[in-house]
């Protein structure tokens, strides 16, 4: 058996998990959050935060009910193999245009604060490469790898929030927004939610023994946590301003630079948002070739790799061209998606599970 | 062949290295640093321009010399645009090379804008991502080319740099931050106030130091000849004023006393001291005694008396006795500085409480919440709070239907 | 027997070779003949235990009477194919002439290096023994250090023409049988003409003999493969060479050295992360200041702006050509060293220093940030001197890729060479093991380091027999 054949353990999935609740959350998300609850917004990763809890444990569940089995499979064998190869092209669109949304977010912090001069063929040939080559090894290479970078991320985050804390002087204007306007606010931007739909997809390569589900739950908790903490140490540090400030994990570093006097320490952010962009940009392109291959049948796993990233790449151009569209398509066309992995994949693995216990009492 | 070709399909990152090679790597080869197509600015300053409704920007550039000298170099280049950008862009073009704001430090306008245009400044270098946002804003009597052009020759030529003095304002004058940032939050906030300091410019030292300054001095972008002698610079007087804005405008401007009454009452700033004149007791006679702050502790209570607000500031200070110029001038033997008679206290309280007073008659005609009440009173009970705006005719008064009680209690260190 | 045609016959098979040495006596009518190499055998010992005593004998000369008669404890019998490959071990073949069968008494010696200091291992405190280029040497080196009855050496003959002797050194019941069988799966399988020294089997041995990474350890002295037995490891010991390959290897084995177990632990964990620190400067350095030069001067704060422009002023170069020039001078330097005799080393470190360090910059062909940053950069290559090549090889790529792609090409490559090396697993153990996967257990002696007498369990790893390294049995 390869190194590739062999399956993730429960620290790995955690790890994982970990990393890509991140996506899409920690830049611009905190600032437009600002503009529908004002300084509550912290409440609306809440909030869509005990939904994908909700969605973690529900793979819990499926995972203990189906052992061994895929997700295509369990599909296939309670709704049919139509059904699935929907549901599973749909889940490849989902991962895919939430690449092309982290890409995008990530694109447009570096271009404005130190790649001024620089092309989207530059950033192309900074990513492309290295997150089809993680894709390629392996799931197991994947979390090897992020086990290594997991403590300085967690560090890295720790330490952003805590010196982020330190910016924090007047208490401002507290509970202005309603239930209503965060409520609003939380499905206008669903979309950079529901990540760890991945869990589905690799659910019949994780190895999980007795006792180790607290690690993905814990890893998982703490990994909202930190999101939350972000989001709020955000908000509480810009108050007034959060709208003028797009990429919150940098600017709470930013703030604190000159009244803490130290150096460029916001730097040690910017460090952090690469690692975390390659990382997830790689398992949003991992998911979408496990589910490519699922959908297209078993065919060589380079062609859905080259398939992500010629469709990732047209869409980069068209999209990094026309930011007004990017915007829109950020605001109008994604939270629809959001309705996959909050709506149709529980209601599906809720009758799998009914369906599975009354096979059982017959 | 075939085998190095079969070799480079099974690497395939070996062809992704060797395509960033030749696509990047060699162009690499020949491209300059960027510190060689980079202006790198360290200050801007905005004036009116000479026609109307352009500005006159100035921007203090870093000029590397290419010697081990371990000195700055400086240079002010200036440029009149119809915007912002145009004249950034202008004075580009007057350097041959890009203008890069990273490194920002400082932000100079001339009194005349503030009154009028600050706001879409800011705006402007608020929006523009290179500038950080904590760049410290003054504003000056001066121009704001004059002053860079005084900064200029400070920052080449010590180690005291503007943007330091402007630091230690931040820590030990002013009760609140200068920068874009701060302005923007206190400006987006309820009270909408901000204090923005003040720098003067005086004339220069001696003659000879204008001579010799004037070698070096500012070369204008707008068509300044060669070898034109131009004014020599003048010296930058830090008095601790400050600019109080509302709204975005510049509404008046308060003298660093002034300031000082408004920190007390904030108790932001901790260090400073506080002066009583013609002071006599057993030991003294018609004395000027100075006394050093070591620590302001202010706490706040809000009691709502028929809807309307009380608000109790208890100030305790904890001083030091550091000076007492006596009118006839004697040698005491064992004078105990450190003990605060009752007379001295007595006098203190009277002192600190006709500070006080001014403070809030400064807020309260101005309408400037600078110490920011309102947040304080929204925060602590929003219902009374909201109740006793909506009973106001003019809800911008609320200061001035407020009642103020301040106890204090005075320690010595 | 035909005595005088087989003599001719080994003769002929050895080319006549001038320190081929026969000698043909007769006694009694039988005729005894000795066929061996002068050049690689003990002649006093020849003289002395085995003609005089032979040719002495006053009784009848038979095969079992001579085998009884020599003086000496290596006698064997052989068959005739197997006479000619003894003799070029060192042995002397003596036939009777009433008798088909040869003895082979082994009185092999030569002249070999006394075992001494490794300069590539030094240490400050613990032994100083190296291996050196004789088997018989090195195999009484790990001998010492085994005098239970675990210790188990096997032979192979490895390359068609030098038929070159590889001992395979491990511990029963410890190390995996299963790694055992693989290696010499592995080694019967090689076809090559001759192995000079012990580097030739490292590509034969790995998984994948193309990739940069090492994948087989290595190292010049006992005390350090003893130690790696006794973890499981196994030793392979190849005749003239010095270097003794152990298996299998992870990353973590070259951060370590055995300075680390003679010295206070706290110091050791302290020195292995600065290793580290030096590795990642040696990789990244050169790569990550063409970045900045290039890509990313707002990044710097205003004082090094300053300095670095006050600098780099009227340089003619570029960055990036400037510090491949100053890196190839440093490159050239080190190569010059290496080769040129000791008494012109002080010449070569005076014009290094004099044009590196001072012409240079005060010609203005090279900047001084730009001297300290390769300088160090080559330094902290040294470090880790086991990874020397590896480093150098990936300093030139983080160079290029910081020149093509700034900061985003540097981690991104920081990452492709982390999951690369995730990704190499020799003989069942992965490359960065124990931190990647990661086990606790195993990280008493990674990065940091813990008493002795806390580690008393042997890694997990890789595969081993026996998981306590103390059993109460």
């Amino acid at each position: 058996m390869t190194i590739k054949d062999k399956s993730l353990t429960a620290w790995q999935v955690g790890i994982m998990l970990f990393i890509i609740l991140f996506s899409n959350k920690i830049l611009v998300l905190p600032s437009l959050l600002y503009e529908g609850a004002k300084l509550e917004a912290y409440f609306v990763p809440i909030i869509l935060f005990v939904l994908e809890f909700g969605l973690i444990y529900l793979f819990y569940r499926m995972k203990r009910a189906f052992p061994t089995q895929s997700f295509a499979e369990i599909l296939q064998k309670y709704f049919g193999k139509v059904v699935m190869k929907v549901i599973l092209f749909l889940i490849m669109l989902f991962f895919i245009f939430k690449a092309i949304l982290l890409y995008n977010v990530t694109y447009l912090f570096f271009k404005t604060l130190i790649y001024q001069d620089s092309s989207n063929i530059l950033f192309l040939f900074c990513f492309i490469p290295v997150i089809t080559h993680l894709g390629i090894m392996g799931l197991r290479v994947m979390g090897r790898t992020m086990q290594i970078f997991f403590p300085l991320i967690v560090g890295v985050t720790v330490f952003c929030i805590v010196i982020g804390l330190l910016g924090i002087k007047d208490l401002p204007l507290l509970f202005q927004s309603s239930i209503g306007d965060i409520a609003l606010t939380s499905i206008k931007h669903i979309a950079g939610f529901g990540d760890s739909l991945l869990l589905f997809l690799i659910i019949d390569k994780i190895t999980i023994k007795r006792g180790q589900w607290k690690v993905i739950f814990s890893l998982s908790g703490i990994s909202m946590f930190l999101v939350i903490s972000i989001t709020a140490v955000f908000l509480f540090t810009y108050t007034y301003t959060s709208f003028l400030h797009p990429f919150a994990l940098f600017e709470i570093m930013c703030y604190v630079k000159e009244y803490g006097g130290v150096g460029r320490i916001d730097m040690i952010s910017m460090l952090l948002i690469v690692i975390l962009t390659y990382f997830q940009l790689a398992i949003y392109l991992k998911m979408f070739m496990l589910s490519f291959l699922e959908v297209f049948g078993k065919i060589n796993e380079i062609i859905s790799a080259i398939s992500f990233n010629l469709f990732f790449i047209l869409a980069i151009s068209y999209v990094v061209l026309n930011l007004g569209k990017a915007i829109l398509y950020g605001e109008n066309f994604l939270p629809y998606f959001a309705i996959l992995p909050f709506v149709v994949v529980p209601v599906l693995c809720f009758i799998a599970l009914v369906l599975l216990k009354r096979e059982k009492k017959k | 062949m075939k085998k190095v070709w079969d070799y480079l399909i099974k690497t395939p990152m070996l062809l992704v290295f060797i395509a960033i090679s030749v696509i990047f790597a060699f162009p690499a080869l020949g491209a300059s640093a960027e510190l060689d197509r980079y202006a790198v600015i360290t200050a801007i300053g905005v004036d009116k321009g000479e026609t109307e409704g352009n500005f006159d920007v100035s921007l203090l550039m870093f000029v590397p010399i290419a010697e081990q000298t371990f000195t700055e170099n400086y240079k002010v280049v200036s440029a009149e645009g119809r915007t912002l950008t145009e004249a950034i862009n202008l004075v580009g073009l007057h350097v041959g090379r890009k203008v890069g704001l990273s490194h920002v430090k400082t932000i100079v306008v001339n009194e005349e804008i503030i009154h009028e245009d600050i706001v879409n400044i800011l705006d402007f270098l608020g929006k523009c991502r290179n500038v950080a946002s904590s760049s410290k804003l003054i504003t000056t009597n001066a121009t704001a080319k004059d002053f860079l052009t005084s900064v200029e020759k400070l920052d080449t030529d010590s180690a005291i740099k503007v943007s330091e003095l402007v630091n230690y304002n931040r820590d030990y004058v002013y009760a609140y931050d200068s920068t874009i940032e701060l302005f923007f939050k206190r400006m987006f906030g309820p009270t909408q106030t901000a204090l923005v300091p003040y720098l003067k410019l005086g004339e220069p030292e001696n003659e000879g130091v204008a001579a010799a300054a004037a070698t070096d001095a500012a070369t204008s972008g707008q068509g300044g000849a060669e070898g034109q002698s131009q004014p020599p610079p003048k010296e930058i007087l830090n008095d601790g004023d400050a600019y109080l804005f509302k709204d975005g405008r510049a509404v008046v401007l308060l003298d660093s006393k002034q300031v000082e009454d408004i920190n007390m009452v904030c108790g932001v700033y901790k260090e400073g001291s506080i002066e009583i004149e013609n002071f006599s007791d057993g030991e003294y006679n018609e004395a000027k005694l100075s006394f050093e702050i070591f620590d302001n502790v202010v706490r706040n209570r809000i009691v709502y008396q028929n809807g309307r607000p009380i608000f109790c500031i208890d100030l305790t200070l904890v001083l030091n006795l550091a000076e007492a110029v006596n009118k006839d001038y004697t040698v005491k033997e064992n004078v105990e500085f450190k003990n605060l008679s009752d007379a001295m206290i007595q006098a203190i309280e009277k002192r600190v409480r006709e500070k006080f007073a001014n403070a809030i008659g400064i807020m309260r005609e101005n309408k400037a919440d600078i110490a920011n009440y309102y947040t304080i009173m929204y925060n602590s009970d929003r219902a009374n709070f909201m109740k006793f705006l909506e009973s106001l005719e003019n809800a911008d008064d609320y200061l001035n239907e407020m009642v103020f009680k301040m106890s204090l209690k005075v320690t010595s260190k | 027997m035909d005595i005088k045609k087989q003599e001719q016959k080994f003769k002929d098979k050895l080319h006549n070779s001038i320190d081929v040495a026969s000698r043909t006596i007769s006694k009694n009518g039988v005729e005894v003949c000795f066929v061996y190499l002068k050049s690689i055998t003990d002649n006093l010992v020849f003289s002395q235990s085995i003609f005089e005593p032979i040719s002495n004998f006053e009784g009848e000369l038979t095969f079992d009477v001579v085998k009884q008669i020599v003086k000496s404890n290596d006698v064997s019998d052989a068959k005739e194919q197997q006479v000619v490959e003894k003799i070029l071990k060192g042995g002397v073949a003596v036939f009777l002439s009433n008798s088909e069968q040869y003895l082979i008494i082994d009185i092999q010696k030569y002249n070999t290096r006394a075992p001494s200091e490794p300069p590539t291992s030094p240490v400050i405190m613990g032994p100083r023994e190296g291996f050196t280029e004789d088997l018989k040497t090195n195999m009484t080196l790990i001998r010492r250090h085994f005098y239970g009855e675990e210790l188990v050496f096997e032979e192979m003959l490895i390359g068609e023409m030098t038929k070159t002797q590889v001992v395979i050194a491990y511990l029963d019941g410890v190390a995996s049988k299963d790694i055992v069988k693989e290696i010499k799966k592995k080694l019967k399988k090689v076809k090559i003409d001759g192995v000079v020294d012990s580097y030739y089997l490292i590509s034969l041995l790995s998984n994948r003999p193309n990739s940069i990474l090492k994948q087989v350890g290595n190292s010049e002295k006992p005390d350090i493969v003893a130690s790696k037995m006794l973890e499981g490891r196994i030793a392979l010991i190849v005749d003239n060479s010095p270097i003794v390959l152990t298996i299998p290897f992870m990353f973590l084995e070259d951060l370590q050295s055995s300075n680390d177990y003679y010295t206070n632990y706290v110091y050791a964990s302290l020195l292995r992360i600065v290793r580290l620190i030096g590795l990642f400067f040696a990789v990244v350095g050169p790569g990550a200041y063409i970045a900045l030069q290039l890509f990313h001067h707002n990044i710097l704060p205003i004082k090094y702006l300053i300095t670095i422009a006050d600098s780099t002023q009227q340089i003619p170069f570029t960055p990036f050509v400037e510090i491949l020039f100053i890196n190839l001078l440093f490159q050239i330097l080190y190569e010059v060293s290496l080769r040129l005799p000791s008494y012109l080393g002080l010449a070569t470190s005076v014009v290094g220093a004099l044009i590196l360090g001072d012409t240079g910059v005060k010609a203005g062909l090279i900047s001084p940030p730009s001297v300290i940053v390769v300088a160090i950069a080559k330094i902290a290559l040294y470090t880790v001197p086991e990874q020397a090549s590896q480093i150098t090889i990936l300093q030139l790529v983080f160079m290029i890729l910081g020149a093509s792609l700034g900061i985003l090409g540097l981690l991104g490559g920081i990452i492709y060479v982390i999951a690369y090396a995730n990704s190499v697993e020799n003989f069942g153990t992965p490359y960065l093991a124990p931190f990647s996967p990661f086990i606790l257990s195993d990280n008493k002696d990674a990065l940091l380091k813990v008493p002795l007498q806390d580690m008393t369990t042997r890694p997990k790893s890789f595969e081993n027999n026996d998981e306590e390294r103390i059993n109460d049995d």
